[in-house]
């Protein structure tokens, strides 16, 4: 079952700067589905429309096209009965910094009946956050933190994190990470996370979705998609690019080495077809990090673009 | 309501520094308006600065409480994609509730509750301190109105301060457009209409606004909303061609006893001064329960002549002499008028008389018995002269009633004070009036007297009163004050009485009544609406005297 459903999802916004076209289209025509139970990472560049889609799935913004239902509720008719169930931490969401890291948790408690005081006591602890400070007095990360804090408090169905790395320092984002991974086995949730930056979720998710241009380029388990990536290395001759297999990306020769990355690798049988088409070769193949293979599709990403606007 | 109710404490929490400030300016002015009881100088000049320091205290209270209005809603705004409420268990309903009932507890109940000890202190009735709520609510529920939708639509501190200075520039600039092109003939009932339907689109505007944000929070339906509610109060301000007061339900009411007034038409005269003509008609009216004053009434009147032209004239119609159940309030006995002083007065009368006939005038007749009411009715030039014909009259009358209420009675003295069933009254000074000349002797003392009464209350009459001998002399109406202030619903009046010192005439002349001033007493009186009647009036034939 899928705890979020798209289907052509897309959203304009009026452009304050662009006369000629009036509307920018954010996100156009997307359909997902996150799985119940999974973590999954929606990843893209800055801009690439990360932050509409889910804005739009919590009904902060209301999609032009298309729908999205979340835990089964059109995201436009999201009400007090879904949200007890719906987590949501943003960089850009405007917290009442007026209160205390205390005062939030206090006011935030009687709106959730499966508010669990034990897990905030022990959250509080993990996050080593100072009660009696003001939110507007945290550091970014303790901030972040806090947010985090009142929305795993109630052990929410669904939890969505948008870019909740950003602005961050190292030894923040790794704190960070680490308190979600802590509390994941404390629940038995399904987590949204949105990031620009692979390596911030790589350790956190199992499904990938990447988002470039308002468009998803592709949507799949995280074990699916690192099986089907490998880099291919060719030694002993130089082969021309009009060998090159269907779906291979960055084809590159460098004297009697050729390289590309293959995007459709299934095992025995694929090295066994490369073997055959370049018989006098010696092939090495090895396995991508979603880190790589991120940067693979961006890169290709970026040139599709820039070769049709050419 | 747990978590509505959950919320206004979370917005209370936030907001109660501000609003511990905002009750301050609320004292401030009730101070302000105590010290004008014990003033540090009687000249004018202290009395100006305590009003100006009142009204800059009432104006900044008034701002401050615009502005608390917009943070309480703007702790969660309604504007933008980055919400934190929006994505909590929080529906736009219930945020609407508790904003509605926050702003309703914080800036509409709270300065009631701070002010009911005052006004209590003030002498107000229970009956009083109702209305004076309902008005202070009233007054306060438009002020947070507009500043909740304003709030609503602006989503953030400084749009809403840069609106609110933009929508208070638009509203003289819009009404000023629509006076400067109104027709000149335009009826006044017609104007009034007007802006009352125009203000009351403003604040439906402002509830749909409301409404359409927290439910919808659609911005541009919102803003269309807004802008149809102006174009509408606009199309009003130009169009509308009803007086609504034609169909406001009238007070159709008969006071217990009314049957047994006997009302006549007692007199009517005609007169023209410049190009103005009117005519006047007296009415006498008897047998009125012995607690019930006639305030005012209105009046419709059909003449009609021989040649059968006829004429409908409209108007009011008021006591001459409205004091005469004071009296009954005050509990005096029968006046005991002193022999040697009628008797000069009855012999001045006569002398008088016979004067003008001496003069070939004709002497004023003496008010027939009872209470006499009097109406003047304009009349068109073209059928002034008709009234030297005797016409046949109808006249429907609407009389309203009222029973005087003795508010406070004090003695005639420097300092001395009262609270009373529904007015404070402070006397400030008592000094001799100096004669108009060296060789007559001192007839009127001056004083100087702050009252602070309910503002509904229009009519505050003092009188002063001589229990020993049973009389009352009207001193002066509230209505003409030296100055006036007014912390709604308080209205502080100072005001200054020439009193006449009563005059007996002893050995030849006349002279202030012995000790006087020791024994009266000023009392200050009001009469409050009880009621009414209807009565209808005819004569075939009514001559008008023309004078």
């Amino acid at each position: 079952m899928n705890i979020i459903e798209t289907t052509g999802l897309s959203h304009r916004y009026w452009s304050e700067f662009s006369l000629g076209s009036w509307r920018n289209e954010a996100v156009h025509d997307l359909t997902l589905a996150v799985p119940e139970g999974s973590v999954f990472a929606l990843l893209g560049p800055n801009g690439a429309g990360k932050t509409t889609t889910i804005k739009m799935l919590m009904n902060l913004l209301r999609p032009t096209r298309g729908e999205a239902r979340v835990l089964g509720v059109d995201s436009r008719r999201l009400g007090e009965r879904e949200f007890t169930q719906i987590g949501y931490v943003s960089e850009n969401q405007v917290l009442p910094l007026w209160m205390t890291v205390r005062q939030l948790l206090d006011y935030c408690r009687p709106f959730y009946p499966s508010w669990d005081r034990e897990l905030e006591r022990t959250l509080l602890r993990q996050f080593e956050l100072p009660e009696d400070r003001r939110l507007k007095h945290l550091s970014r990360g303790m901030l972040m933190k806090a947010a985090l804090l009142s929305t795993l408090a109630y052990r929410p169905k669904l939890l969505v994190l948008d870019e909740p790395f950003s602005g961050l320092d190292p030894l923040m984002r790794h704190e960070f990470v680490r308190g979600v991974l802590e509390v994941s086995h404390l629940g038995d949730w399904t987590v949204l996370v949105s990031s620009h930056d692979i390596e911030d979720v790589e350790r956190l998710a199992d499904h990938i979705g990447m988002v470039e241009n308002g468009r998803l380029k592709l949507s799949e388990p995280a074990e699916a998609l690192l099986g089907r990536f490998r880099q291919v290395e060719l030694t002993g001759a130089s082969f021309d690019e009009g060998l090159k297999p269907a779906g291979a990306l960055e084809w590159a020769r460098a004297g009697n080495l050729t390289k590309f990355i293959a995007t459709d690798y299934v095992g025995e049988a694929s090295e066994r077809a490369w073997r055959e088409r370049w018989p006098e070769a010696t092939l090495r193949v090895t396995p991508l990090t979603l880190r790589e293979i991120f940067i693979t599709l961006a890169r290709a990403g970026r040139q599709t673009s820039n070769g049709a606007a050419a | 309501m747990n978590l509505t109710w959950h919320i206004v404490k979370k917005d209370f929490l936030r907001l109660r520094l501000p609003l511990a400030l905002w009750t301050g300016l609320l004292l401030g002015c009730i101070i302000a308006t105590e010290m004008i009881f014990s003033p540090r100088s009687l000249e004018p000049e202290w009395f100006s600065r305590q009003i100006g320091i009142l009204s800059v205290l009432t104006f900044v209270s008034v701002v401050v409480c615009c502005i608390l209005t917009a943070a309480l809603a703007l702790e969660d705004p309604l504007v933008g994609s980055q919400l934190f409420w929006v994505t909590r268990p929080i529906s736009g309903g219930r945020l609407l509730a508790a904003k509605l009932l926050g702003a309703m507890l914080f800036f509409i109940i709270w300065p009631v509750v701070v002010s009911v000890p005052w006004w209590l202190w003030c002498g107000f009735t229970l009956r009083d301190v109702g209305a004076g709520a309902a008005q202070v609510m009233a007054l306060q529920a438009v002020l947070v109105l507009p500043a909740l939708a304003l709030s609503a639509l602006a989503g953030q501190s400084s749009r809403f301060l840069l609106w609110t200075l933009a929508l208070l520039l638009a509203l003289p600039a819009g009404t000023g457009m629509v006076a400067y092109y109104l027709p000149k003939d335009l009826s006044r009932d017609v104007i009034a209409s007007r802006i009352d339907l125009a203000y009351a689109v403003g604040l439906l505007t402002c509830g749909t606004i409301i409404w359409l944000q927290y439910r919808r929070r659609r911005l541009a339906h919102s803003i269309l909303a807004a802008a149809a509610g102006a174009a509408l109060a606009v199309l009003i301000g130009f169009c509308w061609p009803v007086a609504l007061a034609e169909y406001w339900p009238k007070d159709k009411s008969q006071l217990p006893g009314a049957e047994n007034v006997s009302l006549t038409l007692s007199g009517a005269s005609r007169q023209t001064k410049g190009d103005l003509h009117w005519v006047t008609l007296m009415f006498t009216a008897n047998d009125a329960p012995a607690d019930v004053s006639f305030l005012s009434g209105t009046v419709r009147v059909d003449f009609r002549w021989p040649d059968g032209t006829t004429l409908q004239l409209q108007g009011w119609v008021a006591p001459i002499n409205p004091d005469y159940t004071a009296r009954f309030r005050l509990g005096l006995p029968p006046a005991q008028p002193d022999p040697a002083t009628e008797a000069k007065r009855a012999e001045m009368k006569e002398a008088s008389r016979l004067r003008m006939l001496e003069r070939g005038l004709k002497p004023e007749p003496p008010l027939p018995e009872g209470e006499s009411l009097i109406t003047h009715l304009g009349v068109p030039a073209e059928l002034f002269d008709k009234f030297a014909i005797a016409p046949s009259v109808r006249v429907a009358l609407r009389l309203q009633t009222g029973q005087a209420e003795l508010l406070a009675e004090v003695p005639l003295k420097e300092g001395a004070a009262q609270t009373g069933h529904g007015a404070r009254l402070k006397i400030l000074k008592v000094e001799p009036v100096p004669p108009a000349s060296p060789d007559k002797p001192a007839n009127q003392v001056s004083a100087t007297v702050i009252t602070a009464q309910p503002t509904r209350m229009k009519f505050l009459q003092f009188l002063l009163v001589d229990r020993a001998h049973g009389t009352v002399i009207m001193e002066g109406a509230s209505q003409i004050p030296s100055f006036r202030a007014a912390v709604l619903p308080v209205g502080v009046n100072k005001s200054p009485l020439r009193l006449n010192i009563p005059q007996v005439w002893r050995d030849g002349q006349w002279v202030g009544m012995p000790e006087w001033l020791e024994k009266d007493t000023l009392a200050a009186v009001t009469y409050r609406p009880n009621g009414g009647f209807d009565r209808v009036l005819q004569a075939d034939r009514l001559e008008f005297v023309k004078k």
